[in-house]
């Protein structure tokens, strides 16, 4: 782990949905430039995690500090949890990225055009932006969502499950984006999967959650499974 | 008369033309905000509620004896459809939140409680029958010209407001949790566009009817949904069909006479099914 100040800081942390707890004790913290990932049984409470983070929960006890505003988080939910029944193109939905830094009646500028291409470029899809969203696969949607996240210009990357659904073409395009974003570009990122083995494939610091406790897996990154 | 005649200024039914015409063309596009958030039958559900509060001003004026037939009725129609449509949405907005259940019951259960008080109001009020199933019914084609300029300015207002913050609409509707990390304002965003929802739905009532307003709501957008490709088209193509509906419904209307509202109506659904039947076609073809 290295030793820059944290992005996010849990601690002692007590976690849970309408004042019920879910996670007890939770220690936790994240630097720029680490790749971090959380896994665990479906129920096991690493959405609770994420969504206290994302301050749409609060901490019912314990303290947790962010040093980076709540519009510099990139966050990528599942696409599964998207509504089909838009009729929206991939271009449209990496937009909403940049809506932030707009005012409501402003037209999208030429910068953030360029923004936007140039994510798209990132994760390998400008040649499919004008498609629609839902009428692509799982992992296709998922790296459109990685992109959009991309395109707000966020200092940490929280996913949930970006590996689900997805066929093992696009399972290893998105890992090798998890790792340049961290390695290359120095971003945070921090994200869930119910698959201990692939989530050790993608990195070695692996946090388990199980029973109502979050606890550290320090091991060597396994052997990729494609 | 040709199809041409009917655009004429100098046409007798103009100024309800384009009535019909303004009512197409924003209902489409508050329609696509309702469908895009599954809350279509509010589009059912929020007239009804509006006919209820017409029914009860109604019925409130005969009660404190004021005689039918004199000024200021048609401003307590709008008053009382305002006022129900909004504590309606507040309250199922509220509920949606808060309770536990299914939304679609909840607004089924609000749908058949304001039919059946719509009902008992015109009962508690025999001698204004006539004009509150007028009003209910929706007689767009009778609309004066300041009730044209009323529905103007609020149309407008609506879909200049629907225009204006389109991203954040289209945003908080499609993933409200990017919505609440980049504008912190989810909530907020969700209330204003019930409250234009709102306002379309209560005005739209009281000068053509839940049937039209119903009709333009969900018929359009349901026809522009297979076609769009995109969320711009969608908004679009919307309004640009509602508008082609009103219009060629007007014609219908006119030259066989017609109820409009009714012609408007079953034009919406000849479209549905034939944009349904020509993509089955094609796809067929493709195969």
């Amino acid at each position: 782990m290295n030793k820059t100040p944290s992005l996010i800081s849990v601690e002692r942390a007590t976690l849970g949905y309408n004042g019920v707890p879910v996670l007890h004790e939770v220690e936790l913290s994240i630097r720029p430039g680490e790749l971090i990932a959380i896994a665990g049984p479906n129920g096991s409470g690493k959405t609770t995690l994420f969504r206290t983070i994302l301050g749409f929960l609060p901490v019912l006890s314990g303290t947790l500090t962010r040093a980076c505003a709540l519009n510099e988080v990139g966050y990528v939910p599942q696409s599964a949890a998207l509504d089909s029944t838009f009729p929206i193109t991939a271009r449209e939905v990496v937009e909403m990225g940049g809506y932030g830094r707009l005012k409501p009646y402003q037209a999208f500028p030429i910068a953030e055009k360029e923004r936007l291409e140039n994510v798209l470029t990132q994760v390998g899809l400008s040649k499919l932006a004008g498609h629609l969203f839902f009428s692509m696969s799982g992992g296709q949607r998922q790296r459109i969502l990685i992109a959009r996240a991309l395109m707000v210009g966020p200092k940490i990357l929280i996913l949930d499950e970006p590996l689900a659904g997805c066929d093992p073409e696009s399972q290893k395009a998105i890992s090798e984006l998890l790792v340049n974003l961290s390695e290359r570009e120095g971003k945070a990122v921090f994200f869930s999967s119910h698959d201990l083995r692939m989530v050790r494939s993608v990195t070695k610091h692996v946090l388990r959650v199980d029973g109502g406790r979050v606890d550290w897996e320090e091991g060597a990154v396994a052997d990729h499974p494609w | 008369m040709s199809f041409f005649d009917l655009l004429s200024p100098s046409f007798l039914l103009f100024p309800a033309l384009l009535g019909s015409a303004i009512l197409a063309f924003v209902c489409p596009l508050v329609g696509a905000h309702l469908m895009l958030r599954r809350r279509i039958f509010l589009g059912l559900t929020l007239p009804q509620i509006a006919a209820c509060g017409v029914a009860f001003t109604f019925w409130l004026h005969h009660a404190a004896g004021l005689s039918h037939g004199t000024g200021g009725e048609r401003l307590l129609a709008v008053a009382g459809s305002l006022v129900f449509t909004l504590a309606g949405m507040g309250s199922l907005a509220y509920l949606d939140r808060h309770a536990t259940g299914s939304p679609e019951g909840r607004l089924a259960a609000a749908y058949a409680l304001a039919s059946a008080l719509t009902l008992l109001f015109v009962v508690f009020n025999p001698a204004g029958e006539l004009e509150i199933l007028n009003l209910l019914k929706g007689e767009v084609i009778a609309l004066s010209k300041e009730e044209l300029k009323l529905l103007a300015v609020v149309y407008g207002a609506v879909y200049l407001g629907l225009v204006l913050f389109r991203r954040e609409f289209l945003l908080n509707s499609f993933d409200r949790d990017l919505s609440f990390l980049l504008t912190r304002g989810s909530a907020q965003w969700s209330f204003w566009l019930y409250v234009l929802c709102g306002f379309a739905i209560a005005i739209g009532v009281i000068m053509a009817g839940p049937l039209l307003v119903f009709g333009f709501m969900v018929l359009p957008p349901l026809v522009a949904r297979a076609l769009a490709r995109g969320m711009t088209s969608f908004f679009v193509l919307s309004s640009l069909l509602g508008l082609a509906i009103a219009l060629g419904g007007f014609y219908f209307s006119v030259r066989l006479d017609l109820p409009l509202g009714p012609t408007d109506v079953a034009l919406g659904c000849v479209l549905i099914f034939a944009t349904y039947i020509t993509q089955w076609f094609m796809r067929t073809i493709r195969a």
